[in-house]
């Protein structure tokens, strides 16, 4: 939905077995699962930020947090939450140069690729990822 | 994108970038860190 206001979702909130995504925020957001609206019609979403926080979002057989921003910023804060793939693709998707997201303290696990990067640039300044074993990095 | 203290586990690739996307990753102490730990077990 486009909208200036930050949304929060908390602990007392969960997500199961989704497909596409767990959340997805985008300001293109080209397709309608409901009706026949077109949602672009009316330009790109506004900047966005949405707080993902103590979240549980498993069994998901798409990305567990998507964000995309071709236009105007798309934020992603998410913190502390446990995102678990059944045949997930990506635990962590950002699309687009303005999509960001802002990773504190997640449990991510059971996906394909842990944190994809598409048209996007990011970097780890506080050498504080933990690998797990088995792991390849690109 | 920025991220501390997160886990990343059972991944076929941690990270991934494709298209003009870039992934600049420092962690190169641990993941050796966890290969040593490996070999002497």
């Amino acid at each position: 939905m486009p909208t200036t206001s930050t949304i929060t979702l908390g602990a007392t909130n969960s997500i199961t077995n989704s497909g596409l995504a767990g959340v997805f925020l985008t300001d293109n957001l080209d397709f309608n699962p409901v009706g026949t609206t077109n949602f672009l019609a009316g330009g790109p979403g506004a900047a966005s930020t949405v707080n993902v926080t103590g979240m549980s979002i498993t069994g998901n057989t798409g990305d567990g947090l998507k964000v995309e921003g071709l236009t105007n910023t798309q934020n992603i804060v998410a913190s502390s939450n446990t995102l678990t793939g059944a045949s997930g693709t990506n635990g962590v998707e950002v699309i687009g140069g303005m999509g960001t997201a802002n990773l504190t303290g997640n449990n991510i696990t059971g996906f394909a690729t842990g944190l994809a990067f598409v048209n996007s640039s990011g970097r780890d300044p506080d050498d504080e990822w933990q690998l797990q074993p088995h792991h390849r990095r690109h | 994108m920025s991220g501390s203290f997160n886990r990343i586990i059972g991944a076929t690739n941690a990270f991934k970038a494709t298209g003009t996307g870039t992934f600049n990753h420092y962690g190169r102490k641990q993941l050796v860190g966890l290969q040593r730990r490996t070999r002497r077990l």
